[in-house]
């Protein structure tokens, strides 16, 4: 039986464009960014909006057409209104923080439009001029410019852990490119706080597990969520920063050099192991994927830019979740912390545009 | 002469290889296997990921998510859904990388440009491992957390007889995964090949993981066997056999190990028997090797089209195509076990056996016999084999000294090598020009083989006898010849009909005409 085609009545928030909502907020498009599951649970619509003075946004429309689908419908119900909820929280904090590459919430609120059922909540952001997936082709970014978007997310990343909170979904299509101001990290609603009292707190794993370190993919039990969310922003940044040089995520390469009876079942194998049984292939594994890194870096490139990239690539993306992050920083009090990272891109944006201004490849 | 590997009491050790290969054999799995509910729901969440991809790059084309769709495609192994992105990165080949280009290839099933004629094999020898050990050193020097390039590596070194780097590394790739069976059954190689199987017991003994893994049970009941004490988890071993209802491979070796040992015991036949069918349900090559080793005392067949199947089964292949005399063949598997297992003496001395009876020159038997007395320094009969090619490619004084270091490291007593030795000094008379000398001590050879109640090992030495004067054009070689062939009909044993090949083919070499030779050489 094939369901009936969506009307503004029932599901609303599909047809916000044209209107002006209750917070005073025109539609002027639709983005084409739809997230989640269609039916059985409930999925965001993304819109072009602006105020009345002019200032541009992106509103994200929650759709809970769906959730009425859902088996459990309280269920998803309470679900969606705690994600709602929390990300509004957090959004609200950063903004109170001040954190400057994190892109903030401008607005909030429901809509109701006459006639239907269900209101549309929604939340409105600084409005971006894409995300990275968009500023990527090889003959119109230099690597200077890709260097300073990974200063500005490793920025971004270490204001949110400062805020106790992990990200748990960096990926290309969450860095928003700002033409006046740079990169900046979006869409928290999947991120985990320290107090563990965030949705996806008790989850292993809540965002995009393709990107996702490989102890996610292992179901490797994790004992403490806060720590291992921060872990696995770290693995996601270095997955990040392989795809701006080489188009590739690190796990691309990772599978690649991974025998197939150990891979785990979301990388299309069915191993189903112990995280520690799969461990030492995967660090065999890991160091011949990052050489093969190492290789497809190199004409990008300047050499002592590459040399110093490849080596941050290989810290974060370590699948021994222990061993991730700064050498410098394991034995200490912060072992997953960024400021290295910080100093290490902000010299390196400074090499490449010396070496630039040389006359050389950056 | 040279001396073939002398079947052995074979135990289900476990197998040292490079860890690549390991991973084929299905060591590495997992005891536990996904249920179909596991891998649906996987499934689904990656589809729901990748719709998510499509829709985003269908909507809005781009280098970056063309390629983070073709990313993920391969990822999950879905290239069907990232056909169109794949085809955009080819068309926009100048915006992305070599990186994503590839990956874009792949995923279309498209061959890559220039794409490089396929690997020749890995050789075999000690150039070939002491390189492998200048590849893996400055590897481990930029990643030193590797368990199992440590284990590479002191896989290397044991191949060339440098046991205390091998057992350093070993520890380090231990104390890396302390828990790992492939670690722990590597170790336990290690210490048998070292001579140390009281070692490889306490090892696993020590290991909280042995009572709960059948590989490791399975080497412990061996390594036990092998160091003369009474295995620890027997009834633990029977109950997992008996009870066992997950992937057969996983106890494969397990009731190969059980029925050798209750074998070994005197247990019934029948008890036996039906340990090592069932280790041939799904089994690995380690246990149709044993399978095969136990066959004359029990009789299980092997099925030809469930063998096909076991991967790296070299060990098998090898002992089977020689005793059906199919020696290029039996050389090559040879020459496939020596490479899974370049530290153990059986391959190494049975593959240069081979390429010393079928090569024209003794260069690869010399090779490969430097190749194993690396590893085992004092082994006589690759001391006594090395000092009979040497003598066969005329580097006398060379053969000398091995041969010396041959007769000091046989024990008195050993009739196995003794006849060989003989045999041996006689050829290096005969290439030294003392033909006489050299007959006197062929005939010892002979006798003394004899009188050991090794009949084939009589023949060999009066076949190369006749090959000796055939050279030297000495009257007596006709009858010394017609009468060793005499003898050698009679027999049926690989060890002679090689002889008798390699005897035709010098005597090809040497330009002997077919007709002066007796017809029965051709037989």
């Amino acid at each position: 039986m094939t369901s009936p085609p969506p009307t503004i009545s029932t599901h609303p928030a599909l047809f916000l464009h044209g209107l002006t909502l209750e917070g005073g907020w025109r539609v002027t498009g639709r983005a084409t960014t739809v997230k989640g599951q269609p039916a059985g649970g409930h999925q965001s619509v993304g819109y072009f909006v602006e105020r009345a003075d002019g200032h541009p946004g992106f509103l994200k429309a929650i759709d809970l057409s769906g959730i009425i689908q859902a088996r459990n419908v309280m269920r998803a119900l309470q679900e969606v209104t705690e994600q709602f909820n929390f990300e509004v929280s957090l959004l609200e904090h950063c903004s109170d923080m001040r954190l400057s590459r994190v892109v903030h919430a401008i607005d909030h609120g429901e809509h109701r439009i006459p006639g239907a059922l269900i209101p549309v909540p929604y939340i409105v952001f600084d409005r971006a001029d894409g995300d990275v997936r968009d500023h990527l082709e090889a003959t119109t970014v230099d690597d200077g410019w890709l260097l300073r978007c990974i200063h500005h997310v490793v920025v971004g990343l270490h204001q949110l852990h400062t805020a106790r909170f992990a990200h748990n979904d960096v990926k290309p299509a969450n860095v928003l490119v700002f033409e006046a101001l740079g990169s900046k990290i979006g869409d928290l609603g999947t991120a985990v706080d320290a107090s563990g009292t965030s949705p996806h707190g008790g989850k292993a794993f809540a965002g995009s597990w393709d990107c996702a370190p490989p102890e996610v993919p292992c179901l490797a039990e994790q004992a403490d969520a806060w720590q291992h969310g921060r872990r696995c922003d770290l693995y996601m940044l270095g997955g990040l920063i392989t795809f701006l040089f080489t188009h590739q995520h690190f796990n691309t390469f990772l599978k690649r050099e991974l025998p197939e009876e150990l891979l785990p079942l979301f990388w299309g194998g069915d191993f189903t192991g112990p995280f520690e049984e799969a461990l030492p292939y995967l660090l065999a594994a890991f160091d011949r994927a990052a050489r093969e890194v190492e290789v497809a870096l190199r004409p990008r490139l300047h050499p002592s830019v590459a040399g110093e990239v490849t080596r941050s690539i290989r810290e974060l993306c370590h699948p021994d979740p222990a061993r991730r992050g700064h050498p410098r920083n394991l034995s200490g009090l912060n072992p997953l912390g960024l400021e290295r990272y910080i100093s290490l891109y902000d010299r390196l944006v400074m090499k490449a545009g010396l070496a630039r201004k040389r006359g050389s490849r950056p | 002469m040279s001396l073939p590997a002398r079947p052995r009491n074979r135990r289900v050790l476990p197998r040292w290889r490079d860890t690549r290969a390991a991973v084929e054999t299905g060591e590495m799995r997992s005891l536990q296997r996904a249920s179909a509910d596991e891998k649906a729901r996987a499934q689904q969440a990656g589809v729901q990921r990748l719709v998510t991809l499509q829709r985003e790059f269908g909507a809005k084309p781009s280098v970056g998510r063309a390629a983070e769709l073709t990313g993920a495609a391969a990822l999950m192994n879905r290239p069907d859904v990232a056909e169109d992105a794949a085809v955009y990165l080819l068309l926009n080949a100048e915006q992305t990388t070599p990186a994503a280009l590839a990956s874009a290839r792949t995923l279309l099933a498209l061959p890559a440009p220039g794409e490089a004629a396929l690997q020749a094999p890995q050789g075999t020898g000690l150039l070939t491992v002491q390189a492998e050990v200048r590849r893996l050193r400055p590897l481990l020097r930029e990643f030193p957390h590797n368990p199992l390039m440590h284990l590479d590596l002191a896989r290397a070194y044991a191949a060339l007889g440098q046991a205390q780097r091998a057992e350093r590394h070993l520890q380090v790739a231990l104390a890396l995964a302390p828990q790992h069976r492939f670690a722990l059954r590597t170790a336990v190689r290690f210490h048998v090949h070292t001579h140390d199987p009281r070692a490889a017991v306490t090892l696993l003994r020590r290991s909280d993981r042995t009572p709960h893994d059948p590989w490791l049970i399975a080497a412990e009941i061996s390594a036990s066997m092998v160091a003369g004490v009474a295995p620890r988890f027997v009834r633990r071993a029977r109950d997992l056999v008996e009870n066992w209802d997950l992937d057969p491979l996983h106890i494969s070796e397990l009731a190969a190990a059980l029925g050798t040992l209750e074998l070994k015991d005197g247990g019934k036949s029948k008890r036996v028997r039906k340990m090592f069918r069932q280790a041939l349900e799904q089994p690995t090559e380690n246990a149709v090797a044993q399978v095969q080793w136990v066959a004359p005392q029990v009789q299980v067949p092997l099925d030809e089209q469930q063998l096909k199947s076991v991967p790296r089964n070299f060990e098998m292949r090898a002992w089977e195509r020689y005793s059906l005399s199919r020696f290029e063949a039996a050389r090559d598997a040879f020459e496939c076990w020596l490479q899974d297992e370049p530290y153990a003496a059986t391959p190494v001395i049975m593959a240069a056996y081979l390429a010393g009876a079928l090569d024209p020159t003794p260069t690869r038997a010399i090779e490969l016999t430097r190749l194993g007395l690396t590893a085992h320094p004092a082994d006589e009969v690759m001391l006594n084999n090395m000092a009979y090619y040497l003598a066969i490619g005329d580097q006398l004084d060379d053969a000398e000294t091995y041969l010396r270091r041959a007769q000091a490291a046989t024990a008195p007593g050993n009739v196995w090598n003794g006849a060989n030795l003989v045999a041996t000094q006689g050829l290096l008379l005969f290439r030294r020009g003392q033909p006489d000398a050299g007959v006197h001590l062929y005939e010892a050879a002979a006798a003394l083989a004899k009188r050991s109640a090794l009949p084939q090992r009589a023949v060999i030495a009066q076949l190369n006898l006749a090959r000796e004067l055939i050279r030297c054009g000495d009257e007596r070689a006709p009858a010394v010849l017609l009468r060793a062939l005499e003898e050698a009909r009679a027999l049926t044993s690989p060890d002679v009909d090689l002889a008798v090949a390699h005897l035709r083919a010098q005597m090809q070499r040497l330009g002997v005409p077919p007709e002066v030779l007796p017809p029965t050489l051709f037989r």
